[in-house]
C-alpha cells in the first residue's frame, strides 16, 4: 500500500511540473496579447488625451488584464511617488520586478526594457513611435509562442506523466 | 463485453475531446491522458491475469521472482518510451524523441545486467574447469 501511494505521489508530482510547464507556455502568449492591448492604450492616452504618464499608466492598470494590470499600476505608482527619478529608469524597475512573477522569456522582458527609451522626457510623437515599435515586436514575439505552446505544450503535459511512470518502474 | 466498454470510453472520451479542444484546448490534453488512464485501469484486470500465470511458470521452473519482475519493467519501459518518442516526432522534434529512445535502451541495459550475469554464471558453471589432463 506504500509503495503504491510513493508511486502515485512521484507521477502526481512528476505530471503536475509538466502541466505547470505547459500552462506557463500558454499563459506567456496571453499575457504577450494583453501587453498588446495594453500598450496600444497608452498610446492612446498619451496621443488623444495628452494625460501625464502616472496618470495614463494608472488609467491603462485600470482596463488591462492581470498580470499586465500589476506592471503598470507599479510604474504608475512609482512614477507618482518619485523624486528625481527619471520616468525611463522608473519602467526599467518596474518591468524588472514584474517579469520575476511572470512565465515571459528574458526577450521578452528586453522589448519592453526598450519602452524605456525616452518614456516620458521625448517629444509625444517619439514615444509613439517607440510605443508602436515596441509593440509590433510584442506581436512577433506572440506568433512565436503561439508556435512554441503548440509544438511544446503536448509533449510537456504527456511528457510529466509519462516520465513519471518511467521512474516507478525504474525504482518499483 | 469488455471491449465494448473499452470501445464505448474510447468514443466518448473522444466526442468530448473534439468538443473540448475548441473551447479549452488546455483541458483537451488531460482529458486525453485521464481516458488513458481509464482505459488502462479496464485491462489491468488482464493484464494481472498474464502477470499471475508467468509467475506460476517461474514458480514451477524454480526462476527467481526478480528476474520475472525486470523483464515486466523491461517492456513497461518500453512502451512508455515508444509512446514519449512517437509525442515528440508528432511536435516535429525528431531529435528529442531519438534521445528518449536512447535514454530507454541504457536504462534497459542497465535493468537487464542482473539477467545477463546470471546468464553468464550458468554457462561459466557449464564448461569444464581446469586444464588437460
Amino acid at each position: 500500500m506504500g509503495k503504491l501511494v510513493g508511486a502515485a505521489l512521484i507521477v502526481g508530482a512528476f505530471s503536475a511540473g509538466g502541466f505547470m510547464t505547459a500552462r506557463d507556455l500558454r499563459r506567456r502568449k496571453q499575457i504577450l496579447a494583453s501587453l498588446q492591448s495594453a500598450l496600444a492604450m497608452l498610446a492612446t492616452e498619451i496621443a488623444f488625451r495628452a494625460t501625464r504618464l502616472p496618470e495614463a499608466l494608472a488609467q491603462v492598470s485600470e482596463t488591462a488584464g492581470s498580470p499586465v494590470k500589476a506592471l503598470f499600476a507599479e510604474a504608475g505608482r512609482r512614477l507618482r511617488e518619485a523624486e528625481g527619478q527619471a520616468a525611463s529608469e522608473i519602467w526599467l524597475l518596474a518591468v524588472e520586478e514584474w517579469l520575476h512573477t511572470t512565465p515571459l522569456k528574458g526577450s521578452d522582458g528586453e522589448e519592453l526594457a526598450r519602452l524605456a527609451l525616452g518614456l516620458g522626457a521625448a517629444p509625444r510623437e517619439d514615444q509613439l513611435h517607440r510605443i508602436e515599435e515596441v509593440k509590433n515586436r510584442l506581436t512577433c514575439l506572440e506568433s512565436e509562442a503561439w508556435e512554441t505552446e503548440n509544438r511544446m505544450g503536448k509533449v510537456w503535459s504527456y511528457g510529466g506523466v509519462l516520465f513519471g511512470a518511467a521512474v516507478v518502474l525504474a525504482i518499483w | 463485453m469488455e471491449i465494448l466498454q473499452v470501445v464505448g470510453v474510447g468514443i466518448i472520451a473522444t466526442i468530448f475531446l473534439v468538443i473540448l479542444r475548441k473551447q479549452r484546448p488546455e483541458l483537451a490534453v488531460q482529458l486525453s491522458i485521464a481516458a488513458g488512464v481509464i482505459l488502462f485501469l479496464f485491462v489491468l484486470a488482464k493484464i494481472s491475469a498474464v502477470i499471475q500465470v508467468l509467475e506460476d511458470l517461474a514458480n514451477k521452473a524454480q526462476i527467481n521472482r526478480y528476474y520475472l519482475t525486470t523483464l515486466l519493467k523491461i517492456v513497461g519501459i518500453a512502451y512508455i518510451a515508444e509512446f514519449g518518442s512517437q509525442i515528440c516526432r508528432d511536435a516535429g522534434e525528431s531529435t528529442i524523441a531519438t534521445k528518449v529512445e536512447m535514454a530507454a535502451k541504457i536504462l534497459v541495459m542497465v535493468l537487464a545486467l542482473p539477467i545477463l550475469l546470471a546468464l553468464m554464471d550458468s554457462l561459466m558453471s557449464l564448461l569444464p574447469r581446469g586444464g588437460p589432463s
